[in-house]
């Protein structure tokens, strides 16, 4: 037999709906028993009788941390006892995720007569609860009220029979460990901050409001500052980030926030090292730059893994990639990321912040981690992307398909750049493609990178794709390269970044027919389907020529074989 | 781990949620596809025949492919007015929209780079953006049942709820908009995607259940880990195509509905463990599929027996309780075509004014209990679980109640409209409400239309009477005497009829009053006045005879009411030709009813079958001449292809009338 403990709390004035509460429970009991619950009501009345104000919170704090549910109810005012209470139980909750505080507010007709001044203390609670973001219903009559709350438990026992968070009789009602909610204060701290120095808006927001940490509207403004000021694909990751925070504490908690810090350290890596090889394949078309045998053995590393590279490895390509430009005195775009060299050593500040986010796979791998690990590798984080926070000065967008436009008697014709904005919440931005007027095209269908001038940018393909708009499906689909079946059937592995699910990409076999027929030519590209193949076959055969001219490894099947 | 509690897998005609993805069976294709759609527009649409697990799919399946973190669902059914619902759902959320939490110009700052304008959100993107900011969870607004918005809401909310959604779109808040509607209702959309042309551009169509999924479902349902159903080893495709084929019935369809399926795997559960609980772990074989018994209408039936044993249960408490009266309060939850009918309690009493109201609730809390009604907590209302139990509820309705749902929609469309745009009721449509009027309530708005449409009507035929009245003054020829008269008759006396009505019915304002009274005055003396010359049955008739008459004319028969009329006159040429008119007598209202009216004549007329299709002169033939039919013989073609046929004798005719020479 399960037993829920559940509290309520409301003033005086609701004392019949309390009633008809109680006996609806009652009744719910004789329900549920075949189902092996058993409802237990903490009592109101008998509670607040046998104990001494001066010990009041004390005991309040015990009674509601026992309890696994806790139904506030208030109509025409909020009595001094039920705030408290609420507070009280908010405060266990934030602590230990539990109990489920269910609110309700009664909305029916009064007589403005018997309403007083305290009136207000409901107002003023009511907007106390909406700022500390929780959920509050209304309910007209007691059916409405038995009805909704019927409904919420239905949703508890379910939610419960999958998470498992009720007590069982057998054991000792053990006391969770106390655990403050204080997911992202860190990351958010220090990344505003550090994206300050590149973000005009964001300097704006701190100058014009140094006490935003005082002010959880300012907070989530800050929030939402970073996810949208970071470079497109990485904002994507502080989002989750940013969102897992906000839940309740649980186990999956801990467990989706290491995951993702994990991954928003490797998607940042990744970012830099594909700009820095994409730059370099440009560089080597024009001055072939001389590499060392550990250079080449990196990069062919790269290039032939059939395994996606971890942190530390990314870690090594990206030492290797910086060290090859300033060899050889190339320029890159994101000229500040040449100030990572030095910060790349062994025991640095920065190695060992990478290093603590590798090491979280073991962790998940055992199961074996609490809240300290999630504090370390929220401030590892941290540290990492406060070293990238130049990146917040690029964009990212995503070319579609380029238009052009010249009709008679214009001088010239104008390109019509469909584009998508790349940013933090790019799934959402997918819906109105944005069109940009210029005198001359650009490549299509690529994923780019560039700071202020649209121009000057960097071609992240073939290792940064966006595959609904190769597919010509609409929307955005940014998939990060992953790696290279080598020693299979050499199809190429990418990771959405949105779910971190694979996508393979792999030659098709319809080949473009050659450019000499050009009848047969127009013809096939007239079928939308076989513009999405050649897309497609482009990230394939970009890919290896990529490999060849980086490494110097021909692969037998970057061409067709016959 | 291993204290997992044990669980049932079936839902009954509960829609699957996401806590329900372990038990979620045969969708992966369409739950992919759906995924993918996701990620390609802001707008997406699911559509598909009832019964095919649209609800499921989203709320379960494409819920099921998301983290916690990345799925923030807010489901919205119409209720009462789908911008009301939207509005509430959003602020359950704590998506208040009075507060501005921020400033606005902190907001994604790259829009104003590359040139979009900084636009003001609508008071619901402001929403939606707060309810956003408190999670950080992408929000995905779902309109299930989006077809009531077009069956039950009216042309106003339609036009508010599409600006709302555009408001949404231009906001660039992380939300994502699903539909999901019938297919039947697809045509519905058209103007909508005239608004919003991205709303057809990815849609799934969720296809009903073959044998393959259906197989897929039952095997799935009894092999995951702690499932209670379990199938007899060996016999498990045979078992599930079994269930198919009983379903199936002897229909050539490849597939069966789904709440079909849920309900019989219950029933067949219950047969074998009978364990009301659903805790007894039960064996599904072939045997035991086969004992069921040949299944017929599977809900119908489940209804049925459901309705007899709440009747059975209630009638110690209700002595008067049988199951008419149960399904009396069953029919306000489906609407005229059989879908279903959000309603909440107090427009339940409405509907249903003879009923005492704790019995209501009590027979409404039993049909939740049974399942067969859930009460939706968002909007607080009653509903049935599925559609597809809508249409046995709305079978088994009588006419009159038919006919009481067709008035409360025709006033409700037509009032629904905005008031410079709406248009008075007409006559034939105050005809058709007069009779239902008092048999539910109206709003205020919708009385004072009816009022509105009746005081126009009169004014109307006023005028109409007063100008025929004038030229049958004028008219000399008597030969058009009689029918002209019949005409006016008619038109007066319905003009009467409205007229008494109007005064019953109405709370008029003094003046009002007066002016009512002085329009029955006078059409009561022409009334009189023309009555008498119609004959002498009508000669001094109280107002409410004249009523019940009017009331049979409306509703009785046609054939009932049809009477074959004759004039004879001298021709004005004199000598033995007359002037010989043939009509129909009736109420003219009803005229439309009638397609042509065939007069055949008998040997030695040169034409013997004349026809006339002109209403206007009440079908009349006329001709000059001598001579003339023993009897006639007319055919009274109506519209609706049925033949009333009469007869006339000129024989007994001249009896009645002997000519004047």
């Amino acid at each position: 037999m399960k037993t829920i403990r559940i509290f309520i709390a409301s003033s005086s004035e609701l004392k019949e709906d309390r009633d008809d509460f109680r006996l609806f429970i009652s009744n719910q009991n004789d329900l549920l028993h075949k189902k092996g619950i058993y409802l237990e009501l903490v009592q109101w009345e008998e509670f607040l009788d046998s104990i001494s104000d001066s010990r009041l919170q004390d005991e309040y704090n015990q009674a509601i941390r026992s309890c696994d549910i806790v139904v506030c109810l208030f109509f025409t005012k909020v009595g001094k006892y039920t705030e408290e209470e609420f507070d009280t139980a908010y405060d266990v909750f934030k602590k230990q995720g539990r109990p489920k505080i269910w609110t309700y507010f009664k909305d029916a007709p009064v007589n403005t007569g018997t309403l007083s001044e305290e009136v207000n203390s409901l107002f003023a609670f009511k907007k106390k609860i909406g700022d500390l973001g929780h959920f509050y219903t209304s309910y007209t009559s007691i059916d409405n009220l038995v009805n909704k709350y019927r409904s919420q438990l239905d949703r508890y026992f379910a939610d419960s029979e999958t998470g498992g968070n009720t007590k069982s009789d057998g054991g000792t009602s053990e006391e969770k460990k106390e655990i403050p909610n204080r997911f992202n204060e860190v990351l958010t701290d220090q990344l505003v901050n550090a994206i300050s120095n590149h973000n005009r808006r964001v300097k704006e927001f701190l100058s014009e409001n140094p006490d935003w940490k005082e002010n959880a509207h300012l907070i989530q403004t800050a929030k939402r500052l970073i996810i949208n000021g970071y470079v497109g694909v990485i904002g994507v990751q502080i989002r989750k980030l940013m969102s897992i925070g906000e839940e309740d504490f649980s186990e999956s908690k801990m467990k989706r926030y290491l995951e993702n810090c994990q991954v928003t350290a490797k998607r940042t890596l990744q970012l830099i090292c594909y700009a820095l090889i994409s730059s370099l394949w440009d560089h080597q078309l024009t001055k072939k730059a001389k590499l060392t045998t550990t250079q080449n053995e990196v990069l062919s590393k790269f290039f032939r893994n059939a395994a996606e590279e971890d942190i530390l490895d990314l870690l090594e390509l990206l030492k290797v990639l910086l060290e090859i430009y300033s060899e050889n005195q190339f320029d890159f775009l994101i000229s500040e990321s040449f100030d990572l060299l030095p910060k790349i050593e062994t025991n640095s500040e920065f190695y060992l912040a990478c290093t603590n986010l590798h090491e979280v796979s073991a962790l998940l791998k055992e199961s074996n981690y609490s809240l300290d690990d999630c504090v370390k590798v929220e401030l590892s984080l941290a540290r990492v992307l406060e070293e990238m926070s130049f990146l917040a000065e690029y964009r990212m967008i995503s070319i579609n398909e380029i238009d052009f436009n010249q009709q008679r008697n214009d001088e010239e014709g104008l390109y019509l750049h469909n584009y998508v904005l790349l940013d933090g919440e790019i799934q959402f931005n997918t819906s109105q493609s944005k069109v940009r007027r210029e005198n001359s095209p650009l490549i299509s269908h690529a994923v780019i990178l560039f700071k202020d001038n649209y121009r000057k940018n960097i071609n992240l393909g073939p290792f940064i794709i966006d595959f609904n708009g190769m597919a010509l499906t609409g929307g955005s689909k940014i998939c990060f390269y992953s790696y290279c079946n080598t020693y299979d059937d050499m199809n190429l592995n990418f990771s959405f970044i949105e779910d971190n699910s694979r996508v393979v990409i792999r030659k098709s076999d319809n080949p473009k027919p050659e450019d000499s027929d050009l009848n047969a030519l127009n013809k096939w590209l007239s079928m939308k389907e076989n513009r999405k193949d050649m897309n497609f076959d482009k990230v394939y055969s970009l890919f290896y020529q990529a490999k060849k001219t980086l490494t110097g490894i021909e692969e037998e099947s970057t061409e067709d074989q016959f | 781990m291993g204290s997992q509690i044990k669980k049932y897998p079936f839902k009954f005609l509960d829609s699957y949620q996401k806590e329900d993805k372990s038990v979620f069976f045969g969708r992966d294709e369409e739950i992919n596809s759906l995924y993918e759609m996701v990620f390609q527009s802001a707008v997406v649409l699911v559509y598909g025949a009832s019964g095919t697990g649209k609800t499921s799919l989203i709320n379960c399946g494409l819920a099921g492919r998301f983290q916690t973190h990345d799925w923030l669902e807010i489901m919205v059914r119409r209720g009462k007015d789908i911008n009301q619902s939207l509005e509430t759902a959003l602020a359950n959320l704590g998506g208040d929209k009075q507060s501005v939490i921020d400033k606005q110009k902190w907001e994604n700052d790259w829009e104003e780079e590359f040139g979009v304008g900084d636009k003001s959100l609508t008071p619901l993107a402001r929403s939606i953006k707060t309810i956003y900011q408190k999670s950080f969870r992408p929000i995905y607004l779902i309109f299930d049942q989006f077809e009531e918005l077009f069956v039950l809401g009216t042309k106003l909310e339609q036009q508010t709820f599409l600006e709302s959604i555009k408001g949404i779109l231009e906001s660039r808040q992380p939300v994502k908009l699903i539909f999901s509607i019938r297919e039947e209702y697809l045509g519905y959309l058209t103007e909508f995607e005239r608004e919003i042309p991205q709303l057809l551009r990815k849609k799934l169509r969720v296809e009903p259940m073959n044998l393959e999924k259906v197989k897929q479902v039952i095997i799935g349902a009894a092999s995951f880990e702690n499932s209670i159903i379990s199938i007899k080893a060996g016999e498990e495709d045979a078992v599930a195509e079994a269930i198919f084929q009983k379903i199936k019935g002897d229909k050539k369809s490849l597939t069966i509905a789904l709440p079909f399926l849920q309900v019989f795997l219950d029933k067949l559960y219950m047969e074998i463990s009978g364990d009301e609980t659903r805790q007894k772990p039960a064996e599904f074989s072939l045997a035991s599929v086969k004992e069921m018994g040949e299944i017929g209408d599977v809900l119908g039936n489940f209804l049925e027996d459901q309705v007899s044993r709440i009747a059975d249960d209630l009638n110690g408490k209700y002595g008067t309780i049988n199951q008419e009266l149960i399904w009396k309060i069953l029919s306000p939850f489906a609407t005229l075509e059989g879908t279903k009918e959000p309603i909440g309690k107090n427009e339940l009493f409405d509907r249903l004014p003879e009923f005492e109201q704790q019995m209501v609730l009590d027979v409404v809390q039993a049909f939740i209990t049974s399942r067969i009604l859930r009460y939706n907590d968002t909007n607080e209302t009653y509903e049935i679980a599925h559609d597809s139990l809508a249409k046995p509820i709305a079978d088994k309705r009588s006419v009159d109640e038919k006919a009481v749902l067709e008035v409360k929609r025709l006033i409700k469309s037509q009032v629904g409209v905005k008031e410079e745009a709406r248009e008075l009721f007409t006559e034939k449509q105050l005809i058709f409400l007069e009779p239902y009027l008092g048999k539910f309530k109206l709003s205020e708005e919708e009385s004072n239309w009816v009022t509105k449409s009746r005081e126009s009507l009169k004014n109307e035929k006023q005028k109409e009477a007063k100008r025929k009245y004038e030229e049958l003054v004028k008219s000399k020829k008597s030969m058009f005497l009689k029918i002209a008269v019949f005409v006016f008759v008619i038109i007066a006396g319905l003009f009467v009829y409205l007229a008494i009505q109007a005064q019953k019915n109405a709370i008029l304002a003094e003046e009002e009053a007066l002016e009512a009274k002085k329009a029955n005055d006078y059409s009561s003396e022409l009334l009189r006045l023309v009555m008498e010359g119609r004959g002498d049955q009508y000669a001094n008739v109280s107002d409410s005879l004249l009523k019940q008459i009017l009331y049979r004319e409306r509703t009785a028969p046609l054939s009932e009411l049809i009477e074959v009329k004759a004039s004879v006159s001298p021709s004005n040429a004199g000598g033995e030709n007359k002037n010989y008119t043939l009509w129909l007598d009736m109420p003219s209202f009803r005229k439309d009813e009638i397609k042509e009216v065939q007069y055949n004549f008998c040997r030695g007329f040169a034409d013997r079958l004349r026809i006339s299709k002109d209403p206007t002169s009440s079908f009349s033939i006329g001709y000059l001449g001598w001579g003339y039919c023993p009897i006639m013989r007319i055919d009274v073609i109506l519209q609706s292809g049925d033949t009333i046929r009469k007869e006339f004798s000129f024989e007994r005719y001249f009896e009645e009338n002997p000519p004047i020479n």
